[in-house]
């Protein structure tokens, strides 16, 4: 049996929420989530202040759920490059290679989920935290490659994990270009691997090339 | 009787306070109140009418003194941070290494988490969302402890090979657990961090095991 064509109207109104989407994100971008409002939104794509309604509700509900289904693909990117490798060291630059690349193809979705979200409302605040929290779930890991993971507290890879945010937080605010993110990889890997194995193989991580799959 | 000059009575209310004087009184009530205004609320939810409230003065007398709640909270933000410095730098013992003035400096930090945390959380939580100029006090904050990190080098045997990054990385981890631990409660024995710490920014240049002796000593 053929599958019932869907109503044009439908089709409508998902271009219209994918064009208010590409809005959100360039305003927010562009002014900061306080100084964007619904109208000016809706006056870029040119559709009244009932149809945002009807496909975000608000402006913070429209934050959050793009901040989800960005954050959950960046999410997905890496932990897919993670669980493609056996080793934890392999792992983990997988993923931190896979993660330095989605900042490159998306520049303006990683500012609106790393930066814009600072101000976006406590409940954005802390969805930013849990997505950290997931990254560092990922470091924290490494500890199972030691003879003794209750050696290093899941501390450390809370520290790494927000040094790397911060410093990625500092880089877009200082407006300064992600094309070449992946070049702080191996920098990143060091200071990511050092507490769970000697500085000799802390130092490997300086010279070792991304993976070929990533 | 005659009393000696001291000891005269002077007419009440005959007694002025220069102009300046009373500004400053009134500053210092509206930054105290802010302080707190900012921790509980959030800058985002923090408005003029809250910290007016709460300092009981009027909306006047705020504008009077700040261009607006950003401003207010600038000035709060530099107070805190300047009052930190000066504390923390009166804890440093002048002839000690680097080491354990980094250990000293540490403690000084998390004792002020521990006896001021709405102030801590203005530093650690608050100026990220306070937009641009919040976000640029913070890093510029951030920036200037990276030179006193990147003294530990000189304890590194090829300390000068060491990541170009790292002080910086140091210096933002930190700052996210503490970050962190404002967050999730309050300042309430913080200082039982300080092994960690310690393991975190002086055992990349003198070793684990060295930085958490220091730290417990």
């Amino acid at each position: 049996m053929a599958r019932a064509e869907q109503p044009p109207s439908a089709e409508r109104d998902g271009e219209v929420t994918a064009r208010l989407r590409e809005a959100i994100i360039d305003l927010v971008c562009e002014r900061s989530y306080a100084q964007t409002s619904v109208v000016a939104i809706c006056d870029r794509v040119g559709v009244e202040v009932d149809v945002f309604t009807r496909a975000y509700g608000s402006k913070e509900q429209a934050f959050l759920r793009i901040y989800s289904e960005e954050s959950e693909r960046l999410l997905a990117a890496t932990r897919g490059a993670y669980d493609s490798e056996e080793t934890w060291r392999d792992a983990l630059r997988a993923a931190a290679y896979a993660t330095a690349r989605w900042i490159q193809r998306h520049p303006r979705e990683t500012r609106f989920c790393v930066l814009e979200a600072l101000s976006a409302g406590e409940a954005a605040r802390l969805e930013r935290e849990k997505t950290l929290w997931h990254f560092i779930d990922l470091v924290d890991r490494s500890r199972q490659g030691l003879d003794d993971p209750g050696s290093v507290p899941q501390s450390f890879a809370a520290a790494i994990v927000g040094a790397i945010a911060e410093m990625l937080l500092r880089r877009i605010a200082a407006g300064k270009d992600l094309s070449r993110a992946e070049s702080l990889v191996p920098e990143m890997m060091y200071i990511a691997v050092r507490p769970y194995v000697n500085k000799d193989e802390a130092e490997q991580e300086l010279s070792l090339p991304p993976p070929p799959h990533v | 009787m005659t009393l000696p000059g001291p000891l005269a009575k002077q007419p009440v209310g005959r007694t002025r306070l220069s102009r300046a004087t009373v500004e400053e009184h009134q500053r210092e009530r509206i930054l105290t109140a802010a302080i707190a205004v900012f921790a509980k609320r959030g800058f985002q939810q923090t408005s003029i009418d809250n910290i007016v409230a709460a300092a009981k003065t009027s909306v006047g007398s705020f504008y009077g003194l700040f261009k607006g709640k950003g401003d207010c909270f600038l000035h709060c933000y530099e107070r805190i941070v300047s009052r930190a410095r000066r504390d923390i730098e009166a804890l440093l013992p002048e002839d000690a290494g680097w080491p354990e003035r980094a250990s000293a400096a540490l403690g000084g930090i998390l004792g002020l988490l521990e006896e001021d945390p709405m102030a801590a959380r203005i530093v650690f939580v608050e100026a990220q969302t306070a937009g641009c100029e919040g976000l640029a006090r913070y890093e510029q904050t951030i920036d200037s402890v990276l030179p006193a990190l990147r003294g530990g080098r000189s304890l590194s045997a090829g300390g000068e090979s060491l990541p170009a990054n790292l002080e910086e990385a140091t210096a933002a981890g930190v700052a996210w657990l503490l970050h962190e631990r404002l967050v999730s409660g309050s300042g309430a024995g913080s200082r039982e961090l300080l092994p960690e710490l310690a393991a975190i920014v002086i055992g990349p240049y003198v070793g684990e095991a060295e930085a958490r002796r220091l730290a417990r000593s």
